[in-house]
């Protein structure tokens, strides 16, 4: 309940939303109500239901796939001195270029189904983790690795046992903007070239001048983002509960 | 007790010299001989920068010496060996762990017995170390003290041969330091393990060691080792008595000389 309450500002700025909408202080067509959309998201349920699974379906597979081999690429390069200057010159240079600008590409290889959208996600989830899983992995300190080659850890103890969970904060730091950038890629990724998906479901309601259908869909892209946030938060402190840090 | 048992632990011309970014050369150690018997209770006394923490981490087989040869058992030390537990400077406990687990870790790792009997054994030595109820705390929860009890329960626990000891003692109240430094002698002498414990602190290296090895930086090496002629097991009055009193004067005028 207190967590609920302390989400009020959301609250204030949807209250000043309907009340601008209701009072005529902006056109319908570019600002329709709240309660309009909210309708609008009730009769098109099945609808935006289906745009939301095929959405989520291709940000989950690219953040699984990009995200796994950023995990993968990230513990190579913290083991091996060689795997950390192939990787580092390349991802320097491939981690500032905006993906999107890779997409219309990977519309002519992949086509315009599901493999281009979860391709360009996955390039974008791929280097938030592998960045942050070699920084974490680099900082661990060397007691606690002495720590268990002294007990008789093997090498893969090492990294199972002590490395990862140490570099665990690092990674999942990496794994919550990765998710972040995956609802930011698909989206737009829908808009640019596809047939389904709530990125489509925007751009298309806006073209037939489907103002209401377009909130709710802007709306439903929001309050999904905004729960998974959450959840990996909660997961994040569960995980996590162990850290010594200043708590507020 | 005499020191004079077969030798468990040595060391024979051991140095350790460090390249810097600009160049040069610089020697952390220069020649150390040791020997240490088997069962026997060490002290290693030295100021800051002496180099007796990287003489341990050599023993430990966790750093290769530039030079010489560092033996334990009869064998060449070549890297870490399960029979040589430490317990480093300034707890390095595994922060993720609850008390319990951590002291549990090696032996996992080694596989010693099912989980029932690890655990059971595991509580056997928290509770030696006084931390008895803690068993399911987090070490964010633990005092400083009380993280360094637990890294010395984790070693203890694994049933070492040989138990090296970096300031264990380090930041432990000055109370339950006599106290740790009493359980300490007990459990080795109830154990027999070879004790190798570096301080910083005279009057522990004494009160501690059979013999106590004394260290100077600049450049480091050993510059003297001495028998202590109190008896085991070793009571309250030995802390102040003449035997302190006299040893301590000996080491003391070592160290500043070595320091200026």
């Amino acid at each position: 309940m207190k967590s609920l309450l302390r989400l009020y500002p959301i609250g204030l700025v949807l209250i000043a939303w309907e009340i601008s909408a209701r009072f005529g202080l902006v056109d319908k067509m570019f600002l329709p109500s709240l309660s309009a959309a909210l309708l609008d998201f009730w009769a098109n349920l099945g609808m935006l239901m289906r745009d939301a699974a095929s959405s989520l379906m291709r940000a989950g597979w690219g953040l699984l796939i990009g995200g796994g081999l950023g995990l993968i690429v990230g513990m190579a390069m913290a083991r091996s001195r060689f795997t950390e200057q192939f990787f580092d010159p390349l991802i320097s240079a491939l981690f500032p270029t905006p993906k999107l600008a890779l997409f219309p590409l990977l519309m002519v290889w992949l086509g315009l189904g599901d493999a281009s959208k979860i391709a360009l996600v996955a390039m974008t989830a791929f280097f938030p983790v592998v960045i942050n899983t070699f920084a974490g992995m680099k900082g661990v300190d060397k007691f606690l690795i002495w720590n268990a080659r002294t007990k008789g850890a093997s090498e893969f103890q090492v990294l199972v046992h002590v490395m990862l969970p140490a570099a665990l904060p690092f990674i999942f730091a990496g794994v919550r903007v990765a998710t972040s950038f995956s609802f930011l890629l698909v989206v737009a990724a829908e808009m640019l070239g596809s047939t389904d998906g709530l990125g489509f479901r925007i751009l298309y309601a806006q073209r037939t001048f489907e103002a209401n259908t377009m909130y709710a869909a802007i709306l439903f892209v929001a309050v999904l983002g905004f729960l998974v946030d959450r959840a990996l938060g909660l997961i994040g402190k569960r995980l996590l509960a162990w850290q010594d840090t200043a708590t507020t | 007790m005499t020191a004079t048992s077969t030798p468990m632990i040595t060391i024979a011309g051991v140095s350790k010299s460090f390249p810097t970014p600009d160049g040069q050369i610089v020697t952390a150690l220069e020649a150390v001989d040791l020997s240490i018997g088997a069962s026997e209770i060490v002290s290693i006394v030295g100021p800051s920068g002496c180099g007796k923490s990287t003489l341990l981490y050599m023993v430990a087989g966790l750093v290769q010496p530039s030079n010489g040869e560092i033996g334990v058992a009869g064998r060449r030390v070549t890297g870490p060996d399960p029979q040589v537990g430490i317990v480093f400077q300034e707890f390095r406990i595994f922060p993720w762990k609850t008390v319990r687990e951590n002291v549990m870790f090696g032996l996992e790792l080694q596989r010693k017995g099912d989980a029932r009997q690890r655990a059971e054994m595991a509580d056997k030595y928290i509770q030696l170390v006084g931390l008895g109820g803690f068993e399911n705390r987090l070490p964010k929860e633990l005092s400083g003290g009380m993280k360094q009890r637990v890294a010395i329960a984790q070693t203890f626990a694994c049933d070492p041969d040989v138990v090296l000891m970096d300031e264990p003692l380090g930041s432990v109240d000055s109370l339950t330091r006599e106290k740790l430094q009493d359980e300490l002698l007990r459990i080795w002498s109830e154990s027999r393990k070879t004790i190798v414990v570096v301080t910083h602190s005279i009057e522990e290296a004494i009160y501690l060691g059979q013999r106590v090895v004394v260290m100077a930086p600049r450049p480091s090496r050993v510059v003297a080792a001495f028998d202590v002629p109190l008896p085991h097991p070793r009571t309250a009055d030995m802390r102040t008595g003449p035997v302190m009193a006299e040893l301590r004067g000996k080491i003391w005028d070592l160290v500043r000389g070595g320091i200026v």
